[in-house]
């Protein structure tokens, strides 16, 4: 197998943009990533594209936005993961040595309001049950009982988040927040308050890979894909699905993947220095870290309490504000994971930046119907 | 005309099929009807095809609770368009006697004073009547009383 490398990325700004098209947003994260990346698109051989909402064949109209050059476009979704789907495929196609230059690109516009699972059921939604949040927060309270975890622990991760988001010239929100107004904003689903719960954005993002062998042509700075694991909720045996009421967070099946990509990528969880989480909803922050190992089991909310996953922690967790602050177009938020750690681990990200010269990223982004994890170095 | 007689005022059917036995009266007592795999044991609500396990096709109906021990919850302060519920109200995740876990809303109690660990039953209750007058029943849970937990 070849080695991938991660040439360039781009964002269009995460926020509200209901003048714009979603072309339009697609089409400026995919200028942004190929000047990064020093490519023209005209050298593209295939594009991945990540959308949930948009239409049919959404990925054509927004890639052919930079020419018609007859390259293949695929077009996946994968609820909250669609991108990070997108890059993993593009990067085994590289890998497989089918193409040289692939861009990704993953973008979304969406409605205000909450999000709701299982399709607007109709059982579940005329029974109240359908509410996104809601498996969170029965996660939540579950690991309030067992660890004696307690709702302002919860809401340090989303005060943390917008200290970062604050940072971010892409962020939705650039506003820190006190623990105060976390804690004291609307009741969602308790513990789970309106500051707790990532957004509702129009954004995009796009990523230029590279066989590696290719990528030095045009760049000297790019990082490489090191390690990575996908995979769906395994079924838990009611024996053993009594120690954590999991429901769809499939945190078990989170620990197995990430124990993967580390062996893919021959490390262990001390090798990371920086690293992206799927925080939909702030106790999303604290399971990530528990099952990549990062911390142990039960000790992720003192671990956010003690600022440990701050920029200056020891283990810096969304560096750019993560989905609470920097925004969750959902078919967008993988690429612009891996564009995040690909600024950090170039030295690029500024006033965000990591200390002590970053070069392993790790990356865990979820959607209903899958998990990635991935892993890059420089 | 279809074969079937048209609904009439004042008849009762499950929201969703399959899910519980329908008890004669409203707000009694009720079993979810859930299905075991005869090869590896695992016991599903609601009932599948294959084993979630072993993919067998070989299972068999299984009826659980009506009584189980609150595993989870959270109270609910948002409004869910379409829903028929009013918050704030608790969702609890039960397990269920017999070793399968259930989800829905607790009634007959301050949402408030849900814990992990509290006994309670499932029970048949009306969500909603619908457009022609039919009630549509769905189980709820109720917190059981001491004196009624000493009986079980």
């Amino acid at each position: 197998m070849r080695s991938v490398a991660v040439v360039g990325a781009g964002l269009h700004p995460f926020g509200r943009f209901p003048e714009k098209s979603t072309e339009e947003l697609g089409r400026e994260a995919i200028v942004a990533a190929l000047e990064q990346a020093n490519i023209s698109f005209q050298e593209i051989d295939a594009a991945y594209t990540g959308r949930v909402l948009q239409g049919m064949g959404a990925g054509l109209r927004v890639v052919t936005e930079l020419g018609q050059t007859g390259i293949p476009v695929t077009n996946i979704e994968q609820a909250c993961a669609s991108s990070t789907t997108a890059f993993r495929e593009a990067a085994m196609a590289i890998a497989g040595g089918f193409y040289d230059r692939v861009l990704v690109v993953g973008f979304e516009k969406m409605e205000r309001g909450l999000l709701q699972t299982s399709d607007k059921q109709a059982y579940e939604t005329v029974m109240g049950l359908a509410v996104m949040p809601a498996g969170y927060a029965l996660a939540a309270n579950r690991y309030m009982h067992e660890y004696g975890a307690t709702p302002e622990m919860f809401a340090q991760v989303s005060v943390k988040a917008h200290k970062n988001g604050a940072l971010n010239p892409n962020a939705q929100y650039q506003k820190a927040v006190t623990l105060e107004e976390v804690l004291n904003s609307r009741m969602i689903a308790a513990p789970i308050t309106l500051l707790q719960c990532s957004p509702t954005t129009d954004g995009a993002a796009a990523v230029v890979l590279c066989a590696e062998e290719v990528a030095r042509q045009h760049t000297s700075d790019y990082i490489t894909v090191a390690g990575w694991a996908s995979g769906t909720g395994e079924y838990v045996p009611a024996a053993k699905d009594g120690e954590s009421h999991d429901g769809e967070l499939n945190r078990l099946e989170l620990a197995k993947l990430a124990r993967t990509a580390y062996e893919r990528a021959g490390i262990g969880p001390e090798d990371v220095h920086v690293t992206q989480v799927h925080d939909a909803f702030t106790p999303g922050e604290i399971f990530a870290i528990e099952a990549l190992g990062l911390v142990d089991m039960g000790a992720g909310a003192q671990a956010v309490c003690e600022g440990r996953t701050e920029i200056d922690g020891d283990i810096p967790v969304n560096t750019d504000g993560g989905l609470l602050s920097r925004g969750h177009p959902i078919g967008a938020t993988g690429c612009a994971m891996i564009a995040e750690i690909l600024a950090q681990l170039s030295g690029r990200a500024g006033p965000r930046q990591v200390s002590g010269d970053p070069k392993v990223g790790l990356i865990y982004n979820s959607g209903i119907g899958g998990m990635n994890v991935l892993v890059l170095k420089r | 005309m279809t074969s079937s007689a048209a609904p009439r005022r004042g008849q009762r059917r499950p929201l969703q099929e399959g899910l519980f036995q329908m008890p004669e009266r409203e707000g009694a007592p009720v079993s979810l009807t859930g299905n075991r795999c005869l090869e590896c044991g695992e016991a599903f609500f609601p009932a599948r095809h294959y084993c979630a396990n072993c993919s067998s096709a070989t299972l068999e109906r299984q009826t659980f609770g009506p009584r189980g021990v609150v595993h989870t919850f959270t109270v609910v302060h948002q409004r869910l368009p379409g829903a028929a519920v009013d918050p704030p109200y608790a969702i609890v995740v039960v397990a269920m006697d017999g070793g399968v876990s259930a989800q829905s809303v607790l009634v007959d109690a301050d949402p408030q004073d849900v814990t992990v660990g509290m006994s309670v039953e499932a029970i048949a209750r009306t969500v909603l009547t619908d457009e022609d007058g039919v009630s549509l029943i769905n189980y709820f849970f109720r917190p059981l009383a001491q004196h009624e937990e000493s009986h079980a």
